[in-house]
């Protein structure tokens, strides 16, 4: 029931950040309205149902997709999107040093609107809809290891207990200030999980009938900060 | 406006804070196989018989208490008290249980006709008097043959010579009356009614034997041997008997004691239990075995080795081929499909018993 894993988020995100304001600073100058661009964003993912707010404080969440301008106002852009969330927390009664997390990667079409400009602020209305991937585990500080100057912690991480995924719909605003964007969105989602067998057959040894499918309201309050960088 | 993220972000953090040392597993729905509301029924206690009516209906007696439930203990009954020890094995017969304590020449009849809910209790007068002057007076069983009385076997042994007596209690009056006495070499070790008129005798003398009475207990058939062997357990239903000691010999008739059928030798027998149609289901040491055929041919319908919690079996109670029970002290399982399957009704789970 134990795997290692390098968490890798903490390696790529400063480094698109980086490729991001290199390639910014080269189409800023340009003042032709764009019909690319390209999303990163970071932020909080706040649980708005107990299902998931009475076992998690609050997540995190990275999202990157890439999008085009259409209508001949260039005001609507598609964005197929990637997203990223994560939960994290002690838990303590299963271990010490345990952490009990959830991961949710989802992939869908996002549109957005550009509805109204002021200064340097224009407003977007967002919408999305995405296959979300959920998996619930534990995973405890493992060894670490010296590779050069760089000392690499392992992570050990039991099996998924809780495993499957299921429709996200997501809805928000998004005010971006040139290169900045500040984004805030619900997000509806309810998947169905299953249950590991393992734990359904310890569960019957100790007289206790668990479902073989879990669908908690993983609903979540977004906001989040990004960088865009659009192109023609 | 990178202040005003993280003043949002903050926010959110603190408006969700609050008591997170749940995990999300435990919140997938789960229901407890066995109520737990049923821990005074088996904490510190002990199953000593179950058995199941007509109508699905559970009822059974532990050492501190008598139960009864209609929807698989979901809700039941129970009537805390003591049985007490006695002096003579319990002797049930569906609802009505009868037993004995004090001493031999002075016994105390404990009677319920309700699964123990309620008992009557009294110490019966004997004609002929009970006595010890010549020997040894033992009261081998007393057993419940119709509503009206309580059957009480007495074997006494003197300087060579035995001799056993059969006296019927009358509930009501609580008088004894003898109403067979013999004497001769054999030592009565159980006895069992399948109706108020007819009964079955097991003895023992240099072997095993049975003795059949079919006017309720006034007179008894010369003893049969049965086998050359010790054995001391006796079942009966209908024409169907089972004589077996926990040993690798068992015997069985189909014929009310003409004849009969030995099983293979591998089988220790621990618990026989009846059902209707002459159906014979029979504990050994890895599972239950169940005949068709009155005990010639044996065909496993549980075995141990399947793991889970049915194990360790002491007891079993069949209503019919299908439905029956299996029990051992705080443990009580049913099955609906001959034994293939069980549910757990009782069992000291964790959360039962903490």
């Amino acid at each position: 029931m134990k795997k290692t894993r390098i968490n890798p988020f903490l390696y790529v995100l400063p480094l698109l950040v980086m490729a991001f304001s290199s390639l910014h600073a080269q189409t800023a100058s340009s003042s032709e309205q764009p019909k690319y661009g390209i999303d990163l964003d970071f932020g909080a993912a706040i649980p708005t149902n107990k299902d998931l707010n009475s076992v998690f404080y609050t997540g995190g969440n990275v999202s990157m997709g890439f999008k085009f301008a259409t209508l001949p106002t260039k005001k609507l852009w598609i964005k197929p999107v990637c997203d990223i969330s994560f939960y994290s927390k002690k838990a303590d009664k299963v271990g010490s040093g345990v952490m009990e997390r959830i991961d949710m990667v989802k992939a869908g079409l996002e549109l957005q609107y550009k509805a109204a400009a002021m200064n340097k602020f224009s407003l977007y209305p967002v919408v999305k809809g995405s296959y979300e991937w959920a998996s619930n585990y534990f995973s405890k500080a493992g060894s670490t290891q010296q590779i050069g100057t760089i000392t690499v912690q392992s992570i050990d991480e039991s099996d998924k207990y809780l495993k499957g995924g299921g429709m996200a719909y997501d809805a928000g605003l998004m005010l971006t200030r040139s290169f900045w964007y500040l984004r805030a969105d619900y997000s509806y989602y309810k998947p169905t999980l299953k249950v590991h067998p393992d734990i359904i057959k310890e569960m019957t040894t100790m007289g206790i009938h668990i479902a073989n499918n879990y669908s908690p309201d993983c609903s979540t309050f977004n906001i989040s900060l990004g960088c865009n960088l659009n192109f023609r | 406006m990178k202040n005003t993220f993280f003043l949002l972000l903050c926010s959110a953090i603190i408006c969700s804070c609050g008591n997170k040392d749940k995990i999300l597993l435990s919140q997938t729905p789960m229901t407890y196989d066995v109520n737990p509301a049923v821990k005074p029924l088996i904490s510190s206690n002990s199953l000593l018989y179950a058995w199941i009516d007509n109508n699905g209906a559970i009822s059974g007696l532990t050492a501190n208490a008598a139960f009864k439930t209609t929807d698989l203990f979901a809700h039941f009954d129970m009537m805390a008290g003591a049985t007490g020890s006695g002096i003579t094995p319990y002797s049930f017969n569906k609802d009505t249980v009868v037993f004995a304590t004090g001493t031999a020449l002075s016994p105390v009849v404990h009677y319920s006709e309700n699964d123990g809910f309620s008992w009557a209790s009294f110490t019966p007068s004997f004609s002929p008097a009970l006595s010890n002057a010549t020997g040894t007076e033992i009261l081998v069983a007393m057993i419940c043959n119709d509503k009206q009385s309580v059957l009480a076997l007495y074997y006494q042994y003197y300087a060579g010579g035995y001799k056993r007596t059969l006296y019927k209690i009358n509930t009501s009056t609580q008088q004894g009356t003898a109403m067979y006495v013999r004497a001769d070499t054999y030592t009565p070790v159980a006895m069992k009614f399948t109706n108020s008129q007819t009964g079955w005798m097991l003895l023992q003398s240099n072997g095993t034997y049975l003795s059949k009475t079919t006017d309720g207990g006034a007179t008894w058939s010369t003893p049969a041997l049965i086998d050359n062997r010790y054995l001391s357990n006796l079942e009966a239903a209908g024409g169907v008997l089972a004589v077996y000691n926990n040993s690798a010999l068992n015997c069985f008739s189909t014929d009310g004691g003409a004849t009969w059928k030995k099983t293979a030798a591998n089988n220790y027998i621990s618990s026989v239990a009846i059902a209707d149609g002459g159906i014979i289901y029979a504990l050994t040491t890895t599972g239950i075995i169940k005949s068709t055929d009155g005990g010639s041919n044996w065909n496993t319908a549980f075995n141990y080795d399947g793991g889970g919690l049915v194990n360790n079996l002491q007891h079993l109670y069949f209503r019919n081929e299908q439905q029956g029970l299996a029990y051992a002290g705080q443990q009580l399982f049913l099955t609906n499909d001959g034994g293939s399957t069980w549910k757990t009704l009782l069992y000291p789970f964790p959360y039962v018993m903490q």
